[in-house]
């Protein structure tokens, strides 16, 4: 909704016009007011109709674009000089031992060939001396400091409970040495210095070679974008999974990152990088984890392969002494005591020890992997329908090796009748298939989280039909019925205790299913209040996490929510539920209700030059008022800063959390306070983003020997052949994405008669001139091979698709759509077909977007 | 009359989302003798085709296409050739205009069609006889026979809902507000003001369809590039209009629309001018045989 | 103008065979009148007799019409305001603006006078004495009457497609006045017909004649109407040609134009370029009513839906 307020956007790698339909108006609203739009697109979209200039490139190519950005706004000294200086590590000194891709093929130092990772050592801060370390009282009374295991420059670990820690102390007790800078930024060593070299070949010339986009065209992005950025205007970059879907997609999202920095653009109204989120609440999912390796509020899974033996060393070892994360130890105790109630006591480690441990990469890739290799029983499949997604054939061939598989969906999806498209004989395949009817949205009540982190209730509407339930039923009444088995369990045993003593306390209130025929429907408002956080005692909602407390008197599922349940004067009021038509001003503080603490734009201090003066009036925003001495911001944002905190406040090397930082420092949740230029921690392939190619490309990387991400997740198994990278076979060019028309895997439009007949059939856009090369006219049939398969779609032909000139040769690029499968009205091929399990390194996310494939005319079946 | 009620279109923000097409689908399956697209999955499987004409898969309005979305594309200035300078995707949600001189109204001799107290245009579905004359009148190709009831049907401007003082179904759906419901007087001049920003940003090709408001520019891109146009009044003004940005004719809109009236006094005149010389020679034929019997008759005697 | 944005009324047989047939019987009745205008004691027994046709012609026309329309209730529409449609005035309809409202009414009334005809032709043809006929049926105002509303029976459905929007049909003037002519021709043709199953002679000579000049004066509308359609420059005739699809054009150019005009052109011309046996002129005269129903039908399936293409 801040879109509103940018004198210029960049639509890169999000087709915002089709896949956000509604959030597009307020870009709509800038352009208005006179900002310029930008799409960089493969395809010429109906998101490029609205935009002032479309910019083809070719996919997965967008780091060699932003950073030929990061280059050309350096080498012209465009970048906002005094926000860079204060705000960024620009000054910060690396580790001498730093070796740059630039002087090492494309590999950065610390690269181990064998385990295909890096070591990040030389990849650090110089800092000056960390605060001596005192000796560890034996926390919890039992346990012992052990000997000589001083890892690093961090004291060992501890046994014992934390019965009695004292946090504060322990967590002063890590305090890092404070990072060198040199404020010339002269020094060799410093970020600057270093992402100046390192971008110095990312010229406009090689843009151009690397990616087929016009010198000029690239050039004109470049100068609108600096002359929209400052101290009295401000850019914003849009992306979604255009960038994301990429064995190089998070150093991509950082390389916009990057640009943003440079140009002054985070923290302030209009700019950022806007990312827009999937489905409608996937925001809500991964804040509520639905990830294998986070729990709710952003706290990671417990993991066998680190210092997670115990409670406490799980919470020093998370625990960042000198940033935001540092009251991890209230947020992760409140949500132990959230689970499991009144049982869950310092002495028992608030049965942390009950939780299961990750032993690796357990997210969607490798277990459908790990499944093809029969090693799964069964899985539920709630709300996914993967037997159209990614490496589609592989993924159906998976399933058939389970011994059961519940699905709970609204429609008979493909996955649900998997079999019926598997190489195996649909009589050979022998998994017993539970299909589990699912209410749809409108039919129970719950929240929902969309792209800007706001927190929206709402209310069932209809009951559902037939014996179709809610989610939440399904899951809370499993759970009953798990707590009923384990019931004469033997305690001691660390599953048994887990789930005996599970709170699960959701049963309704008999009021509020009155009017509903399901009497039996936990309340979503009780599971809502459980995420808010409340006092364990009086069992009122917490207004804020600072309320929260490591010594179980607080309960909270996730701390990042807590605030969306408010007391007011003895009144719980729901922020979640809607004001309607409540528009008021930038941010629309009551329209629903972000986390955290209702703070729409993060990081929002650095609104405010160090001193806490607004950059300017226009672009006024968060500010320090140095008579009220407090920070204000007219617009009723959420103040993202510590209140009261001075901007000349000078940083405290013995300060615990954010305590650490100066009064200048707007990144709260970054350990030094700064915005970062460079990752020295975080990232598995590498400090600064680097152009690689994908991992399947037509062409070699002209920068580096190394070709592709060195650490990308490859997985080298039956059915998941890739093609020849920079071969013939496979010359073209191919995307995948969405239509307005349809939503994903389509079970939830192409069963609607009226989008089917919007969008009735699979089809690929292609360009006139390959068409002409291929002999095939708008509307024929066509095929798309890879080593993996074939999907057969209609041809749209259009100059919407265009050929590049790559490094002198012409590369064709072709999309196609995967919204279709075998099932409901609309039924097409499937596109994930020819798609490949390859993934990023850092979040397994697959290569959908840029890949290679041949295109044949012609039908794939007679 | 401040009390008329339209819509204004401005293509220019149009994103092509089809929201307005379904919407309307979905708020008329109430009105009484339009199919029902859901009622047979099978028909619809049937019927469903992949056009390959942009991204329109539903053809034209139609008696169960009320609203239509138009596709247009102009990457470079001719189609032809891989010139990619400029490129548009033009978009227009398309719909019956209540036109304030209505052809279709003019010609309907059962009352069928009849002009609402919001100067919209609506159909008595119960008094209409599916005689088609409406069809072939209207300029604009929008009001279709309906094969399944037998009577015909178009756009009513959502008369059921104005009625109890809603909007439009389509405009309400509409994201970008490039469908705005109003009073026309509202909406004239909110399409006066768009236009002059859009020439203000440089794009001078805006102009509206349906009333002359004094607008004029030039076509800066497609195939028409440097042609000029300006505002046109279409048959007494169009309670629906529209801002265009590329001649009429580039999104089906006729130039010149007509009322059919325009040929019944003279087309009746010279009928019965025909008539008459029918009736002299008639009457001619008669005398002259009379006179060639008489002369044939005395050369007997 | 010819304009693509229209779609098609899809006016297919019934309506063409109804407003043939419609145009047949007011043709036969004008013919009937002119007969009695022109002619003398001894042609009145081919008037009598011709006086049969109009009545049942015209009670067969409501019935195709339902059939096409498929409501039979509702046809009454077009003549009484239905409660459905409050806002018109007064209890028939009749909306000025709208030729088909026009040709309603006006065979409606047609219906009477050829009722009124029917039975003058069982008194004068001695199957029924009706005396009290005798004033009233040769009385030239109500001769004068009945012809007038033949006319606008044989005519408004060519006002009425003028009336619209589809190219060709509405780019001229003209449609009215073809319609009246093919139709005076059909009636010529039943005439002779008539005339020549009764062997009587003189009538059937002056009606050749007749004939021919329709055949002339229809020709001279149909050139005028090309021409029309020629100098307008928006391509009305290249609009023309398209609207001739398929098997239309044929039918336009061997029917309506060769069998309709070109036969009673050439047949009863002054200079007898076929010389016509006495014996063939039924045949002839079924030539021309074949003609006069292809054109019925060219015009009715010219109309074509550009917007498709
Ligand atoms: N109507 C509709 N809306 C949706 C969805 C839907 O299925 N239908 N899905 C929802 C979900 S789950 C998500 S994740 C979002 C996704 O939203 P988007 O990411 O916007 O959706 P996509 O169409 O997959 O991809 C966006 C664009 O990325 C372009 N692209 C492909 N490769 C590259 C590349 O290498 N570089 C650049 N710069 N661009 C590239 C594609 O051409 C496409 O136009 O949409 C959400 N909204
Ligand atoms: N090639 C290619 N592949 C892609 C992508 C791409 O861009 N290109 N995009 C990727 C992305 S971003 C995403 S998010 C995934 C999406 O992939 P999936 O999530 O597997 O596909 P969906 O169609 O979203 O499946 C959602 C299912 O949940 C059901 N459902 C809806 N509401 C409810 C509910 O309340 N309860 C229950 N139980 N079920 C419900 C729907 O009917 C539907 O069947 O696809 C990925 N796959
Ligand atoms: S999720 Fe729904 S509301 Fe949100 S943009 Fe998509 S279509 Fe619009
Ligand atoms: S657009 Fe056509 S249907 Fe609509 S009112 Fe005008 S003439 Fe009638
Ligand atoms: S079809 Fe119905 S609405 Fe159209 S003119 Fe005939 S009666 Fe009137
Ligand atoms: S106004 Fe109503 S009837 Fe007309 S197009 Fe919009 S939704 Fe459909
Ligand atoms: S809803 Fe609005 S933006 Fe979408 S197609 Fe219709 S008019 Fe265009
Ligand atoms: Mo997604």
């Amino acid at each position: 909704m801040d879109l509103q307020n940018s004198d210029a956007i960049v639509f890169m790698g999000s087709n915002m016009a089709e896949c956000h339909p509604c959030g597009f108006k307020w870009p709509m609203k800038a352009k208005a007011k006179g900002a310029t739009l930008i799409h960089v697109d493969p395809r010429f979209t109906r998101t490029s109709a609205m935009c002032d200039q479309y910019v083809p490139i070719r996919s997965g190519t967008d780091i060699a674009f932003l950073g030929g950005l990061v280059n050309y706004i350096l080498t012209n000294k465009k970048y906002f000089e005094e926000y860079v200086l204060n705000f960024t590590n620009a000054p910060t000194l690396i580790n001498a031992g730093f070796k740059d891709s630039e002087d090492n093929d494309g590999f950065f130092s610390g690269f181990n060939a064998q385990t295909r990772a890096y070591d990040r050592t030389t990849w650090q801060y110089q800092t000056g001396k960390a605060p001596d370390r005192v000796a560890e009282p034996p926390a919890g009374g039992t346990g012992q400091q052990k000997e000589g295991q001083e890892s690093g420059n961090l004291p060992a670990p501890v046994t014992g409970s934390v019965k009695g820690a004292n946090f504060a102390a322990l967590i002063a007790n890590r305090l890092p040495g404070v990072p060198l800078q040199d404020k010339t930024l002269n020094d060799p060593n410093t970020v600057f210095q270093i992402l100046k070299r390192h971008y110095a070949r990312y010229t406009p010339e090689m843009v151009e070679k690397i990616c087929g986009t016009p010198k000029e065209l690239f050039l004109k992005v470049a100068d609108t974008l600096i002359a929209n950025s400052g101290r009295d205007k401000t850019s914003a970059f849009v992306y979604a999974v255009g960038w994301t879907q990429h064995t190089t997609g998070v150093q991509l999202i950082r390389t916009a990152g990057l640009v943003q920095l440079l140009l002054g653009n985070i923290g302030r109204p209009g700019g950022g990088i806007m990312a827009l989120r999937g489905h409608a609440s996937i925001q809500g999912c991964t804040d509520i984890a639905s990830l294998y390796n986070i729990h709710p509020g952003y706290l990671n899974t417990p993991d066998a392969s680190k210092t997670h033996d115990t409670l406490l060393n799980y919470i020093l070892t998370e625990t960042q002494p000198t940033s935001f994360w540092s009251n991890t130890p209230a947020y992760v105790i409140s949500q132990l005591k959230a689970w499991f109630g009144d049982s869950a006591t310092a002495d028992n480690d608030y049965f942390y020890d009950t939780l299961p441990k990750i032993t690796g990469d357990h997210s969607h890739l490798p277990v459908m992997v790990e499944m093809s290799q029969g090693k799964i029983q069964g899985m539920i499949l709630t709300g996914q329908n993967p037997a159209t997604s990614i490496n589609a054939g592989f993924q159906r061939a998976a399933m058939a090796k389970l011994k059961w598989l519940v699905v709970l969906d609204m429609y008979e999806t493909e996955s649900s009748v998997f079999w019926k498209h598997t190489d195996a004989d649909a009589k050979d395949v022998q998994t017993e298939v539970f299909f589990i009817p699912a209410a749809h949205i409108a039919e129970k009540d719950g929240s929902m989280t969309q792209t800007q982190r706001t927190i929206q209730f709402h209310h069932k509407t209809a009951d559902p039909p037939g014996d179709a339930r809610s989610d939440l039923f399904f899951w809370y009444d499993l759970g009953q019925r798990l707590k009923k088995l384990y019931a004469a369990g033997r305690s001691g045993a660390k599953n048994v205790d887990g789930i005996k003593n599970m709170t699960l306390d959701y049963a309704p209130d008999p009021a509020d299913v009155a009017d509903w025929i399901h009497k039996d429907e936990p309340s979503a408002l009780k599971i809502f209040k459980e995420i808010n956080g409340y006092d364990y005692k009086t069992k009122q909602p917490l207004n804020s996490f600072a309320n929260l407390l490591a010594d179980g008197s607080t309960a909270c599922g996730a701390w990042i929510y807590t605030g969306q349940l408010q007391l007011v004067n003895g009144q719980i009021v729901n922020r979640g539920e809607m004001n309607p038509g409540k528009n008021d001003g930038w941010v629309s503080p009551n329209w629903g209700w972000a986390w955290p603490a209702n703070r729409h734009q993060l990081y929002n201090r650095a609104s405010a030059d160090p001193a806490g003066n607004p950059w300017s009036a226009k672009k006024k925003y968060t500010y320090w008022d140095a008579a009220a001495k407090t920070w204000k911001n007219d617009a009723g944002e959420g103040i993202d800063f510590t209140p009261t905190k001075d901007p000349a406040t000078p940083a405290n090397p013995n300060g615990i959390g954010i305590a650490f930082h100066s009064g200048a420092d707007p990144f709260l949740l970054k350990k030094d306070g700064k915005g970062w230029l460079f990752a020295y921690e975080g990232l598995s392939d590498g400090p600064m983003p680097t152009h690689y190619e994908p991992w399947e490309s037509p062409v070699k990387n002209l920068l580096y020997k190394q070709d592709r991400n060195p650490v990308a997740k490859i997985y080298d198994v039956a059915n998941n052949k890739y093609n020849e990278f920079a071969g013939t076979q496979f010359p073209t060019v191919i995307t995948t994405y969405r239509l307005t028309e349809h939503h994903l895997s389509g079970t939830m439009t192409r069963w609607l008669p009226w989008l089917a007949e919007l969008m009735p059939e699979l089809f690929v856009e292609i360009s006139p001139e390959l068409a002409k090369e291929k002999d095939i006219a708008n509307g024929d049939y066509l095929r798309v091979i890879t080593e993996r398969g074939t999907t057969e779609a209609k041809a749209l032909v259009t100059k919407r698709l265009r050929p590049l000139t790559v490094n002198g040769q012409t590369v064709h690029q072709v999309g196609m759509p995967w919204h279709w499968g075998y099932q409901g009205i609309a039924t097409g091929d499937i596109a994930n077909t020819v798609t490949a399990f390859v993934a990023d390194p850092n979040v397994t996310i697959h290569e959908g977007k840029a890949f290679t494939c041949r295109i044949e005319k012609g039908r794939a079946r007679a | 009359m401040s009390d008329l009620r339209g819509m204004f279109v401005d293509t220019s923000i149009c994103t092509g989302c089809k929201a307005c097409q379904v919407a309307c689908k979905q708020w008329n399956e109430m009105a009484p003798g339009v199919p029902l697209p859901m009622e047979d999955e099978a028909a619809v499987r049937e019927h469903r085709a992949f056009t390959g004409n942009s991204y329109d898969n539903t053809g034209h309005l139609s008696a169960t296409n009320w609203r239509h979305v138009k596709f247009i594309e102009q990457i470079g200035p001719d189609p032809g050739t891989s010139d990619r300078s400029d490129p548009r995707w033009l978009m227009m949600s398309d719909s019956c205009k209540h036109c304030v001189q209505a052809g279709c109204l003019e010609v309907c001799p059962t009352g069928a069609l009849y002009r609402t107290s919001f100067g919209s245009v609506d159909i008595h579905q119960d008094v209409c006889i599916g005689c088609r004359y409406c069809v072939g009148a209207c300029p604009f190709g929008v009001i279709a026979f309906n094969q399944r009831t037998g009577r015909v049907n178009k756009c009513i401007l959502c008369q059921d809902r104005l009625e109890i003082g809603m909007g439009t179904a389509c405009a309400k759906a509409c994201p970008t507000s490039s469908l705005t419901f109003g009073t026309v007087s509202d909406l004239q001049a909110m399409a006066n003001d768009r236009v002059k920003a859009l020439h203000a940003r440089g794009q001078t090709d805006a102009y509206i369809y349906g009333w002359d408001l004094g607008n004029s520019g030039t076509i800066t891109a497609g195939p028409n590039k440097g042609t000029a146009v300006k505002d046109v009044e279409v048959v007494g003004g169009l309670n629906v209009f529209y801002l265009l940005l590329d001649k009429p004719e580039v999104y089906g809109l006729p130039a010149h629309a007509a009322l059919p009236q325009r040929n019944f006094v003279p087309s009746a005149g010279v009928a019965l001018i025909s008539a008459a010389v029918l009736g002299v020679t008639g009457l001619a034929a008669f005398r002259r045989n009379r006179i060639a019997e008489n002369a044939a008759a005395e050369g007997g005697d | 103008m010819p304009d693509k944005y229209v779609l098609p009324p899809e006016w297919e047989w019934p309506i063409t065979i109804a407003l043939f047939i419609a145009g047949v019987a007011s043709g036969a009745y004008a013919t009937m009148g002119l007969i009695h205008f022109a002619g003398d004691k001894r042609d009145q027994p081919v008037a009598w007799r011709l006086a049969f046709i109009p009545l049942p012609l015209m009670l067969v026309v409501p019935l195709l019409l339902i059939v096409d329309l498929g409501q039979p209730g509702r046809f009454l529409n077009l003549l009484v305001t239905s409660p459905g449609a409050a806002e018109r005035p007064g209890p028939l309809m009749f909306n000025p603006n709208s030729p088909m409202n026009w040709g309603s009414w006006a065979m409606v009334i047609f219906g009477a006078f050829a009722a009124l005809a029917f039975a003058d032709a069982l008194h004068h043809t001695g199957r029924m004495r009706l005396d009290w006929l005798d004033g009233l049926s040769h009385n030239i105002v109500v001769l004068a009457i009945g012809e007038l509303l033949a006319l606008v029976v044989s005519g408004y459905s060519g006002v009425l497609v003028n009336v619209t929007n589809q190219g060709v049909w509405s780019d001229t003037w003209l449609m009215g006045a073809l319609f009246i002519c093919f139709s005076e021709l059909s009636g010529m043709a039943v005439a002779l017909l008539v005339s020549d199953r009764m062997g009587a002679l003189r009538t059937s000579a002056a009606l050749r004649t007749a004939l021919f000049y329709a055949a002339a004066v229809s020709t001279i509308v149909l050139v005028l109407f090309l021409g029309s359609l020629a100098t307008q420059q928006d391509g009305s005739l290249s609009a023309l040609i398209a609207s001739l699809h398929e098997f239309v054009g044929p039918v336009f150019w061997i029917g309506a134009v060769g069998l309709a005009l070109l036969v009673p052109l050439l047949a009863f011309g002054p200079r007898r370029l076929i010389p016509v046996p006495n014996a063939s002129l039924s045949l002839i005269a079924l030539l021309v009513l074949v003609g006069v129903l292809a054109f019925r039908y060219a015009v009715f399936f010219s109309a074509i839906s550009f917007v498709q293409s």
